[in-house]
């Protein structure tokens, strides 16, 4: 792949760079990214478990039931990655639902992720990201600049070295591990 | 938490719209109309005349708390039904007269993974690889037998050779190369095992040794019902993970469809069977009177199978604090646990240890 274009402003390029599609992946996989890399290899060999707590049904209930005034939720593109909703308030606005703030971090780069791809792969500019919180009455937003937007790129390439690695990387325990769903299968 | 459902009755199972019922003649010596088969158009119509005659009775199944169900009586089902419960990720599964088990209606795997399957099947291509687990589930039983024969010790029967006996058999595991001597040496054990009934169980029952197809006294027919049961709970469990259910290691994987579960639930029977085999006739809740003697053969009758899953529905839904996860888990959980703990030796994430009662 070919980075063109590279500018050291804060704001983003409007140009757009060659990607390898070998290396597009889902934008949950840049939130495990973040959240943990057991998580994240598992997730990409179809490891999941079901999780029948509370947690995810309420947090199923919060995406279904927030926003429901808005007419275009769950978009996907590409069978790529799949944009909670978008709006356009002057420009194009991709809105994310999350409960709780606590991993704003992963839930940035998520977006920030939504935001690379519809740019670079979509050629799609101008478009601004948010991070909703509805049972928090929050909302970041989010902004590809030219720093992120390459720090994607390195990111990305990383998910893709974890995935490929022939084994899983070995459980390493947080203080979130205990209302994750592959909590059981770690620490068993 | 989802809960099983045990059908003891004869009936039906229908839909309507997204409720389940169960539908039964209030008197079950009367004739039962619900083994014909009916074509799927006219059993809509059927139905509601029937559950709405006074000689039959419904009860709504809550779909959303159902984890399985089991079919023990003459269950029968509609194609409503079928196609809801798949969708629901629900299996029934089927006993037959003999309170043997029969088939499971599976719904489609939802959980699958390429790798965690190839993983799974070069486990059994591997010998050591095999050997090694094979080892681990004749282990696991083992040693829960151990622990029961224990607890009967503790109680003032005098066990103590045969305890000795398998210890020795335990330690000299690592022996045995070959699947089928492990096979054998299960059995071994197994038998020593049944042979000290005799000095747990109170003098109600006669019981000199395991017979099967059909079991010829009462205290096999109630193995071979728990046994049954248990190699369900043990499909519900399976199903829930990457598992294939016919690659096993111990059993070979021509056995039966499902020969994993066969594996899994040789160490989970004498903590679930045996323990409520020995509470029902120890504690005199079953007697001879919960049993049909038949010219070839000895089943429960349908207060025995009541009695029995009773006991055992209620064991698997007691819970024990998990020492590794720090929280409470139900005796049923463990065994999804196990299967976890399975496809983490497949992963190589963690060497697999059978679970051995740890309290």
């Amino acid at each position: 792949m070919v980075l063109q274009g590279q500018s050291n402003s804060t704001e983003s390029s409007d140009e757009t760079i060659e990607i390898d599609p070998e290396i597009l992946v889902g934008g949950v996989k840049v939130n495990y990214y973040f959240h943990c890399k057991t998580q994240l290899w598992l997730f990409s060999h179809y490891i999941t478990y079901e999780q029948e707590s509370d947690l995810v049904i309420a947090g199923k209930i919060l995406e279904k039931e927030s926003f429901k005034n808005i007419k275009t939720k769950n978009l996907l593109i590409d069978d790529k990655i799949s944009l909670d909703f978008v709006k356009s308030s002057g420009g194009l606005v991709v809105v994310d639902i999350k409960k709780s703030s606590k991993f704003e971090e992963a839930h940035i780069y998520q977006v920030l992720y939504y935001l690379w791809y519809l740019k670079n792969i979509k050629k799609v500019l101008k478009v601004k990201g948010i991070v909703a919180y509805p049972s928090e009455r929050k909302r970041t937003e989010v902004n590809l600049t030219a720093e992120k937007e390459s720090e994607m790129l390195r990111i990305l390439e990383e998910i893709n070295k974890i995935i490929s690695l022939p084994e899983s990387p070995k459980p390493v325990y947080k203080p979130y591990c205990k209302s994750c769903a592959y909590y059981e299968f770690c620490w068993v | 938490m989802k809960v099983n459902y045990y059908i003891l009755r004869n009936g039906k199972l229908l839909r309507k719209e997204n409720t389940v019922y169960f539908v039964f003649a209030k008197d079950e010596s009367q004739p039962q109309p619900f083994s014909a088969e009916v074509d799927g158009e006219e059993v809509e119509v059927e139905t509601e005349n029937l559950s709405e005659k006074p000689e039959y009775e419904r009860r709504i199944l809550p779909i959303e708390q159902i984890n399985s169900i089991f079919g023990i009586g003459r269950v029968s089902i509609t194609s409503g039904v079928i196609s809801f419960l798949a969708k629901q990720k629900i299996p029934v599964h089927f006993f037959g007269y003999y309170g043997h088990y029969e088939s499971t209606l599976y719904p489609h795997e939802s959980l699958l993974s390429g790798e965690m399957h190839i993983r799974q099947a070069a486990y059994y291509l591997d010998r050591m690889k095999r050997l090694k687990l094979a080892r681990k589930f004749v282990e696991g039983a083992a040693k829960n037998i151990l622990r029961n024969l224990e607890y009967y010790q503790n109680e003032g029967k005098n066990l103590n050779e045969e305890i000795i006996t398998i210890k020795n058999h335990i330690a000299n595991l690592d022996q045995y190369n070959d699947v089928s001597e492990l096979m054998a040496i299960e059995g071994t054990i197994r038998n020593i095992y049944y042979g000290t009934f005799s000095k747990i169980l109170k003098e109600t029952f006669q019981f000199e040794g395991r017979t099967k197809h059909p079991p010829e006294n009462p205290i096999n027919a109630m193995i071979s019902f728990g046994n049954s049961l248990l190699y369900g709970v043990t499909i519900n469990a399976i199903y829930h993970t990457q598992l294939d259910q016919t690659i096993s290691f111990l059993h070979e994987p021509s056995e039966r469809r499902f020969s994993l579960s066969l594996d899994i639930s040789e160490i989970f029977k004498p903590f679930l069977v045996d323990r409520t085999i020995f509470k029902l006739v120890n504690k005199d809740v079953i007697t001879e009177n919960d049993f049909v003697k038949e010219l070839n053969g000895c089943l429960l009758n349908k207060s025995g199978k009541e009695k029995f899953v009773r006991d055992f529905d209620e064991r698997l839904k007691t819970t024990i604090k998990h020492r590794e996860l720090g929280r409470n888990v139900s005796y049923e959980r463990l065994i999804y646990l196990e299967c976890l703990k399975l496809c983490k030796e497949f992963l190589s994430l963690k060497p697999y240890e059978p679970f051995v009662i740890w309290w």
